[in-house]
């Protein structure tokens, strides 16, 4: 196990562990993209079409992205660009409920046993989206690779036998614990997925990742044993969760970056909560339509977690749970290390936000525009031992062919550099700049 | 387009409170101890030599920014840093008038000219230091014996600074006794003379994570070791290393001087290589020249190499294949 930098993750308090799960009534009003900002898909509803929960309204022809569907049963109004929380465009579907609480399932439910390739299929075809920014889709990093080459738009992906499968009960950032939550709250569920995914992945070994000082149950432990599952402890620090640095930590091996492929070193990563949307996909066909969210306010001693249909806006989200008002400052969608600050509350929940959080002014940061003083602060807490000072000052003159020749592609954005900057520069936001300015002339050229 | 409703930044949407002030003070805080073994051994005129020269370097940085219409960043903390550090290497005998010029070209030529804290490529208290060394070097060698406030009595050992006693009469420093050495009880520049003192301020800087330990270790590490070679060549000309490190400026230079920010290098090899370069020019130096600090001027010649030692970066984690 190698030695990871990062900075320290203060363990959740006991209160904000053993929660239980709000659930919301049902949304007046959900807005679903169709895909991400990368990938558009094409709508399979019109504007006037009623639709019930679970309903497919988008996929892609290519059949890589999961497919959409609709989370309550209402009246399609609407299909235009919406703005989503990551600050693009998205064509997106806007339904309005009926009230009425339908569900369709997928799976074809005659059939007994289910084989690899179903469960593959299942599990594609189930809509689960992932929090991680994975460059790969979940089907495709999980499956083995008799499975993977018979799928015909996958043909590129090299898929080296799984050796680790990683299961990851850790959470991304300081400040959420849904995942620390799904293990105690779904044990279950996870004990049950796993055999799933080993018999789809064929892997040598699999781990299940927690963090150092996490009580696990004594009987969970025994269970987990007996499938052959191996506990890791992980030290408590923030980057340790995120892909690269997790199979690097656990293997010792490095994910080749910017476009990794984890499998080219032979391992796999799916977190806890897919894992519990996986089993209940290939249980009972359960589509993915429902998300959990944790929603903190810590001005307000507020720290919830709240199961809601997704594509339910902020803004009624919000106004549920009693939190709106004119002190809220700041609407961060997706935690305060990787999350996007919201400019107003119009936005959708979809599942790859797993925390919002709400800052009154006092708790804000702000940056300054002061130069570099060189101090190194940034250099020594790197977690892809990159050098943020050069690449942010490279950025900020517009030198970025220099910024290339420093690896700005490595950076995973996880805003260490950022935090622990004395001058509250504004690295992260240098470093996106040029990376897009980069990728800008490069396709002029 | 619409005037957001809220507060709109990129991540990361907390931050750790570190600030340039807080590290100011925090170095700054470290050196207490040193000064107290200042006012130990020196008495009230050590404390009005640091004074006059803490009080210059402020004004300085105040009039330069009015001058030049510059915002006001004297709230950083940095020339009361750079006014502390420079008084602590000065001797008591020195005219009041040594730290007044020696503060404003240290401010002003050595820190504000290049853009203020942070841009400056040579350590602005050397800079101060290295001017009035260069101009005024018999005023800047003058030294006293030390007085102890209380308990400890004066030492008798030796009249003028180790280091010129190395150099000179290698057997007089035999005679000294090791908590001489250790407390400070020998003659010397205010700061530069208590050992533990030195050593207090720096686990400090250490504990806090201020500095890390590359650049310090290096530095006495790698001077120990060239001492070490030279005294196992011929030890009737020069000294045991151990006398190199104790009698002054290296314990200083290696945790305050060399770390200066914005001077040194940032990456792991770097400051190692930094610190090796420190530890053996300053033996060099003290053997081979006429400067029997020989620190000050190590740490400004391995400032000028800082930009070339920050090209020996790690390798990028993920770097497995190059991208096409």
């Amino acid at each position: 196990m190698k030695r990871i930098k990062g900075i320290c993750n203060a363990l959740a308090q006991k209160s904000d562990l053993y929660p239980t799960y709000k659930r919301l009534p049902l949304p007046k009003k959900v807005v679903l993209p169709l895909g991400s900002f990368k990938k558009e898909m094409i709508p399979l509803v019109k504007t006037g079409d009623k639709v019930v929960a679970g309903q497919r309204i988008g996929e892609d022809n290519e059949g890589i992205s999961p497919p959409v569907y609709a989370s309550i049963s209402g009246e399609v109004k609407e299909i235009k660009p919406w703005l989503g929380y990551s600050g693009q465009e998205i064509l997106s579907v806007v339904i309005e409920s009926d009230g009425e609480k339908n569900t369709s399932k997928i799976g074809d439910e005659s059939k007994q046993e289910l084989d690899d390739r179903d469960i593959i299929s299942l599990i594609n075809d189930a809509g689960i989206k992932e929090v991680d920014n994975f460059f790969w889709p979940l089907p495709l990093r999980i499956s083995k690779p008799s499975l993977v080459s018979r799928i015909p738009s996958y043909q590129s992906f090299s898929a080296e036998p799984v050796e680790y499968l990683i299961i990851n009960g850790m959470d991304r950032q300081p400040g959420v614990s849904v995942r620390r939550n799904a293990l105690i709250n779904s044990e279950k569920d996870i004990l049950e997925s796993i055999p799933v995914l080993q018999k789809v992945s064929d892997a040598k070994k699999t781990l299940l990742t927690v963090y150092e000082g996490y009580p696990v149950p004594l009987d969970f432990e025994q269970k987990l044993k007996d499938l052959g599952v191996t506990i890791i402890k992980c030290p408590n620090k923030y980057p340790i969760a995120l892909e690269p640095l997790l199979i690097k930590y656990v293997t010792g091996r490095e994910v080749s970056q910017p476009i990794g492929n984890s499998r080219d070193v032979g391992s796999a990563v799916i977190d806890v909560i897919t894992a519990v949307r996986v089993i209940e996909a290939v249980r009972e066909g359960m589509i993915s339509t429902e998300t959990t969210v944790q929603v903190s306010a810590l001005f307000k001693d507020v720290n919830v977690y709240v199961r809601v249909a997704e594509g339910i806006l902020l803004e009624e989200l919000i106004e549920q749970l009693l939190l709106s008002g004119k002190d809220v400052s700041k609407a961060i969608i997706g935690g305060s290390f990787l999350g996007y600050a919201q400019q107003d509350l119009n936005v959708p929940i979809t599942q790859e936000a797993d925390a919002i959080i709400l800052q009154n002014a006092d708790e804000l940061s702000l940056f300054s525009n002061q130069s570099c003083i060189n101090c190194g602060y940034c250099v020594r807490s790197c977690p892809m031992r990159l050098m943020p000072n050069e690449l942010s000052k490279n950025c900020e003159y517009s030198l970025f062919d220099k910024a290339e020749e420093l690896d700005i592609f490595y950076c995973i954005e996880c805003g260490i550099c950022s935090y622990v900057c004395p001058a509250r520069r504004p690295m992260v936001h240098l470093i996106r700049f040029g990376k897009r300015e980069i990728l800008a002339s490069k396709e002029e050229s | 387009m619409k005037r957001p409703e809220f507060y709109v930044s990129i991540s990361p949407h907390i931050h750790s409170g570190n600030s340039i002030r807080k590290m100011m003070y925090e170095t700054s805080g470290a050196l207490i101890p040193v000064l107290f073994a200042g006012w130990f051994f020196y008495g009230w005129p050590a404390l009005k030599i640091i004074a006059i020269s803490v009080i210059t370097a402020i004004l300085a940085e105040f009039l330069w920014e009015k001058i030049m219409k510059l915002p006001s960043r004297i709230g950083d903390g940095s020339s009361l840093f750079i006014g502390l550090m420079l008084g602590l290497i000065l001797s008591t005998e020195c005219p009041w008038w040594i730290p007044v010029v020696g503060s404003c070209v240290a401010v002003i030529l050595g820190k504000e000219v290049f853009g203020g804290l942070g841009n400056n490529p040579f350590s602005s208290v050397i800079v101060g230091w290295t001017f009035l060394q260069v101009s005024y070097r018999d005023l800047m060698s003058s030294f006293t014996v030390p007085e102890p406030q209380f308990l400890l009595e004066a030492s008798e050992y030796l009249v003028d600074p180790p280091l010129v006693v190395l150099k000179d009469e290698l057997e007089t420093i035999s005679y000294v006794p090791w908590q001489d050495f250790l407390l400070g009880n020998v003659p010397g520049e205010i700061g530069t003379i208590s050992v533990i003192a030195v050593l207090l301020g720096g686990a400090y800087l250490l504990f806090r994570r201020i500095i890390t330990w590359h650049i310090p270790l290096s530095f006495i590490l790698s001077a120990w070791i060239i001492g070490f070679i030279f005294w196992q060549a011929d030890p009737e000309i020069y000294a045991n290393p151990i006398y190199h490190i104790v009698s002054g400026w290296v314990l200083l230079g290696a945790f305050f001087l060399a770390t200066e920010k914005g001077t040194a290098p940032v990456t792991v090899p770097g400051m190692i290589f930094y610190g090796i370069g420190c530890g053996v020019l300053t033996i060099i130096i003290r053997i081979y020249g006429g400067y029997m600090e020989g620190v000050p001027f190590a740490i400004l010649l391995m400032n000028a190499l800082t930009p070339l030692l920050d090209r020996i970066r790690p390798k990028a984690m993920g770097r497995v294949k190059e991208i096409a």
